[in-house]
């Protein structure tokens, strides 16, 4: 920029025209992004995989996974059953793909019902000393049972089925997503541009939906993520000891739980499943500690 | 004049994730016994960055560092972190601009002005407190007994930094160097910490190295100043020739960007500089301040001026440079 | 004066009562304590002093920006404090505030568009998408920034880039009065001195009043037409700004305007003020500066000294000394 500037005698107003600094195009930038958080890239593909596994399901070369078969039972891995089959004859490869559906299902509803939830309770939380004192030690209960007890205990109040599962993942993961909301809200609540925004004759709701929600989504996103990750876990293990998903329907937690008793002699019809639960919870965390590190304010800038 | 600590072609950069970034880019400067520099600059000048790597506080990792800084003699660049450390706070004291993060909260302030005169000598402990309780005294703390044992959020702004002040006198240093040791207080408390530094100035005999945006304290306290821009230095006199026959069209800027009491807006408005700092990271061709200069040209873009004599003890870094009559 | 005054502020306060601890009475920070003073058109007031004297919470009490614990702001005429939501919320559009930190003050993710558009949309400025862009390229053009400014993002920009979006988003609703809370504390020294030019050219060719809150008096001396000194919650001097710079009554302001670094001539004798700033939660008895005034006497420990007028003098000061016009030695 080369332009001559107006010395002190100059008596009209000042007209330096001034031009930001430059961005990089934006392709450019994603594919940057993307290349410094190996992560991301990673746990999307993980993720990517399973979700369309689960998807797909019919057409991946399954049949019916509660088909029972008494003559064929404890197979082992063969080009009819790709995983051999299980103690009642059910094919194994079928109910681990279908058992996708579950893991994705819950995971995916309960990450979205707890941020919803969790947001609806931060931000009543935030919003006033009183509100904030009566919920936050509503949410310390919670947080001091474990998790898994409360989920049994849930249960155990309610018929099971696959819908009262996601419930009680969600009851269980809300007090996590409100403590994250709420402290974000209650460090934007003090920032001078909300007060600008007042200044700028702006309505609360107004306030809310257009300067502090938009600070939330990134945090909510890689809660999300943490919540997704437990919900996959807490459902296998509640299927497990039998208190989660409907033996009905097929889930990995499910599948363990059947082959646990024969374990030291068909060690596959744990195994199998275990290792899916294992990938798709390695591709959720890294999904989310990929999030977490692009997504801190520090790096906000720089990209 | 025996000159304490010597400065040539400084260099340093830091190695960030989009690439190295150059913060100071070959300044030079010498600091005599009992002599007073000041560094003025703005936002990304690199004063800041300047003075710590006197004292080579910054993360040995992420930073390179080339040039020299050599202090009585000795290359500070090349000795061992040990010898440094031996160095710190004995021979070159140093002051921050904001006490409350300088200071351990968890301390008492008498504990930790002892503990700055323990490290480099060996005193019993009380010897070191009947010191602290002297330097305490010495940087006009007020009922000095009692604020020993003291936490630093019990104290004042101006008393933090007077506390600052005592633990780097703790060892009778050098070298002092205060990185905007007034900025962060009130003016009135400015004043009498000031007053402070000229006194200590004159008792103890330290050189000290001043850095600073604010060219009030430079008139006040600094024989010398040095003008840096962009990481460069661009000007160096002593304080009478900077304030009154400024060579650099920057610096001329910069003085008349300040307003002073005797005047006001009916006599016409401050002395702008258009644009902003250019941002450290873009490659530069010719003068960092080309872009703004009033009094820029062609070859003002193309090569980068050298620092020529303007007078014995003057230097100024231009192609342009404003030539004032003696008055 | 001729003209009705277009802010007038009638002894207001601003008290903030501290948690309690433990039993016995609660402490309350007195932030401002009895304040009044009057803004004309068209005219700078400049609010000085140190850190704890209220002057930011005045700032924003002015504003409505939080309520009064008593007094009275009155604005044209019509009296603001205790307004009802909605409609202070409308009369908002008249007064207007820029604030200290231009990093904080700008939503980070929003458009500088999208900045500007807000209170345009929100007092009904200007209707239309058409014409809020319009007016949004106008109100760049006023403070200096190029029309493209509007679609990048409000962290793209320099500290003081950012502050010339805040002073346009300022302007935006066509205020009578805009506050400035350390507006330009937070700059450069050559960025505060665009700044500062811009504002003065802003007023002369709006008519703009400002209430310029600072603690810098070489900036406020410049910019200003009159001043107003706090200390501790209370005004202790208040008029012209040549009376007050030039012959300084109050024994602060005296102190004040002697600390002030002087780069051009030699440094006149300088008052030196013993002591820290006291805590605004428990002032002094009588007058608040006299545990540090060099001048203080048996009545100051005692009485609280109330601002009066000196003479036929355009200023009003506090204090107990016996001031006549020719000033004090």
């Amino acid at each position: 920029m080369n332009h001559q500037a107006h010395s002190s005698s100059m008596a009209a107003p000042l007209q330096a025209v001034e031009l930001p600094i430059r961005r990089a195009k934006s392709e450019w930038r994603v594919l940057r992004f993307l290349k410094r958080h190996p992560q991301i890239v990673a746990g999307s593909l993980i993720l990517l995989v399973v979700t369309l596994v689960a998807i797909f399901a019919p057409l991946l070369g399954t049949v019916d996974p509660r088909a029972i078969s008494v003559t064929k039972r404890l197979r082992p891995p063969s080009a009819e059953f790709w995983f051999g089959t299980d103690a009642l004859g059910r094919d194994l490869y079928s109910r681990v793909v279908y058992g996708a559906r579950i893991s994705v299902g819950v995971s995916v509803s309960c990450a979205f019902l707890s941020c919803v939830g969790g947001s609806i309770v931060g931000m009543v939380s935030a919003s006033g000393r009183w509100a904030d004192s009566v919920v936050m030690r509503v949410m310390d209960g919670f947080m001091s049972i474990p998790s898994m007890l409360l989920a049994i205990a849930l249960m155990a109040a309610t018929r099971g089925s696959v819908g009262t599962v996601i419930a009680a993942i969600t009851v269980v993961e809300i007090p996590r997503v409100a403590r994250v909301i709420r402290s974000v809200m209650l460090a934007l609540r003090e920032m001078p541009f909300v007060e600008a925004a007042v200044a700028a004759g702006s309505t609360t709701p107004k306030i809310f939906v257009r300067h502090l929600l938009p600070a939330v989504v990134s945090p909510l996103t890689v809660q999300a993520t943490f919540v997704g990750s437990a919900a996959i876990i807490i459902e296998a293990s509640l299927s497990f000891i039998g208190a989660g998903t409907p033996p009905t329907i097929p889930s990995w937690g499910n599948i363990m739980a059947d082959g646990k008793a024969l374990w030291q002699v068909k060690p596959h019809l744990v195994f199998i499943p275990a290792v899916f639960l294992g990938v798709t919870i390695l591709g959720v965390n890294l999904l989310g500690d990929g999030l977490r590190d692009a997504l801190d304010p520090r790096m906000a800038e720089r990209s | 004049m025996t000159v304490v600590l010597e400065v040539q072609r400084l260099n340093v950069s830091f190695v960030a994730t989009s690439g190295s970034v150059r913060a100071v880019r070959g300044v030079s400067f010498s600091v005599a016994r009992s002599e007073t520099l000041a560094i003025v600059g703005e936002s990304g000048s690199g004063k800041s960055v300047t003075a710590l790597s006197l004292m080579r506080l910054h993360d040995a990792e992420r930073t390179k560092i080339s040039g020299s800084v050599k202090f009585k003699g000795a290359e500070l660049l090349e000795v061992s972190e040990a010898e440094m450390r031996s160095v710190r706070g004995n021979e070159i004291g140093m002051i921050f601009q904001e006490p409350m993060s300088s200071l351990n909260p968890l301390m008492q302030i008498g504990n930790q002005v002892a503990e700055a005169i323990l490290l480099h000598q060996s005193v019993s402990r009380s010897e070191a407190k009947q010191r602290a309780l002297r330097l305490l005294i010495q940087v006009g703390i007020a009922d000095p007994e009692r604020r020993m044992r003291e936490y630093p959020h019990q104290l004042s702004g101006g008393m933090r930094q007077r506390v600052m002040i005592a633990m780097a006198l703790a060892c009778d240093p050098e070298i002092l160097i205060a990185d905007e040791p007034t900025t962060a207080l009130d003016v009135t408390v400015q004043a009498q910490i000031l007053d402070l530094m000229r006194e200590l100035k004159a008792r103890t005999g330290a050189s000290i190295v001043i850095i600073t945006h604010d060219l009030g304290v430079v008139a006040e306290l600094a024989d010398r100043v040095v003008i840096m821009y962009a990481g460069v230095k661009m000007e160096e006199g002593t304080t009478a020739e900077i304030f009154s026959r400024p060579a650099h069209p920057y610096t001329v800027g910069l003085l008349g960007a300040i307003p002073s009491l005797d005047r006001n807006r009916s006599e016409g408005p401050l002395t702008e500089i258009p644009g902003q700092v250019p941002s450290p990271s873009h490659a530069r061709v010719g003068c960092s301040f080309a872009a703004r200069c009033s009094l820029s040209s062609s070859i003002c873009f193309e090569t980068e001026p050298e620092l020529e004599d303007v007078s014995p003890s003057h230097t100024a870094a231009c192609h342009h440079k404003i030539r004032t009559p003696v008055a | 004066m001729s003209q009705p005054a277009l802010l007038e502020v009638i002894s207001l306060k601003k008290h903030f009562p501290r948690p309690r601890i433990g039993f016995g009475p609660r402490e309350v920070v007195r932030a401002v304590d009895d304040v009044s003073f009057a803004v004309a058109r068209g005219e700078t007031l400049s609010i000085v002093g140190e850190s704890g004297c209220g002057k930011s919470t005045l700032g924003r009490t002015v504003l409505g920006l939080t309520p009064p614990s008593a007094g009275a702001v009155w604005f044209d005429g019509w009296r603001v404090d205790g307004l009802a939501k909605p409609q202070l919320r409308k009369i908002r559009r008249h007064f207007q505030i820029i604030f200290q930190d231009p990093m904080a003050s700008l939503s980070p993710r929003m458009r500088v568009r999208d900045i500007l558009a807000e209170p345009l949309v929100n007092f009904g400025v200007v209707k239309g998408r058409k014409a809020v862009d319009e007016r949004i390229g106008e109100l760049l053009d006023m403070v200096g920034l190029a029309r493209d400014a509007a679609v990048r993002f409000a962290h793209e920009f320099s500290g003081g880039q950012r502050q010339r979006i805040c002073i346009a988003r300022a302007l935006a609703p066509e205020p009578s009065l805009i506050v400035c809370d350390e507006a330009v504390s937070a700059l450069d020294v050559s960025v505060k001195a665009q700044i500062v030019n811009l504002l003065v050219s802003l007023q002369d060719s709006l008519g703009l009043s400002l209430l310029f809150i600072s603690h810098d008096l070489a900036i406020v001396g410049h910019l200003t037409h009159r001043i107003a000194v706090m200390y501790l919650g209370v005004m202790v001097e208040i008029g012209d700004r040549d009376l007050i710079l030039d012959r300084p009554l109050h024994p602060y302001t005296r102190a004040l305007i002697s600390s002030v670094p002087k780069t051009r001539g030699e440094a006149s004798r300088r008052i030196v003020l013993a002591g820290d700033v006291p805590s605004p939660i428990n002032p002094p008895s009588g007058c608040r500066f006299h545990t540090r005034c060099p001048k203080a006497f048996d009545r100051c420990k005692v009485e609280e000294p109330k601002l009066r007028s000196v003479g036929t003098q355009r200023r009003m000061v506090a204090c107990h000394l016996d001031i006549s016009e020719q000033g004090m030695s």
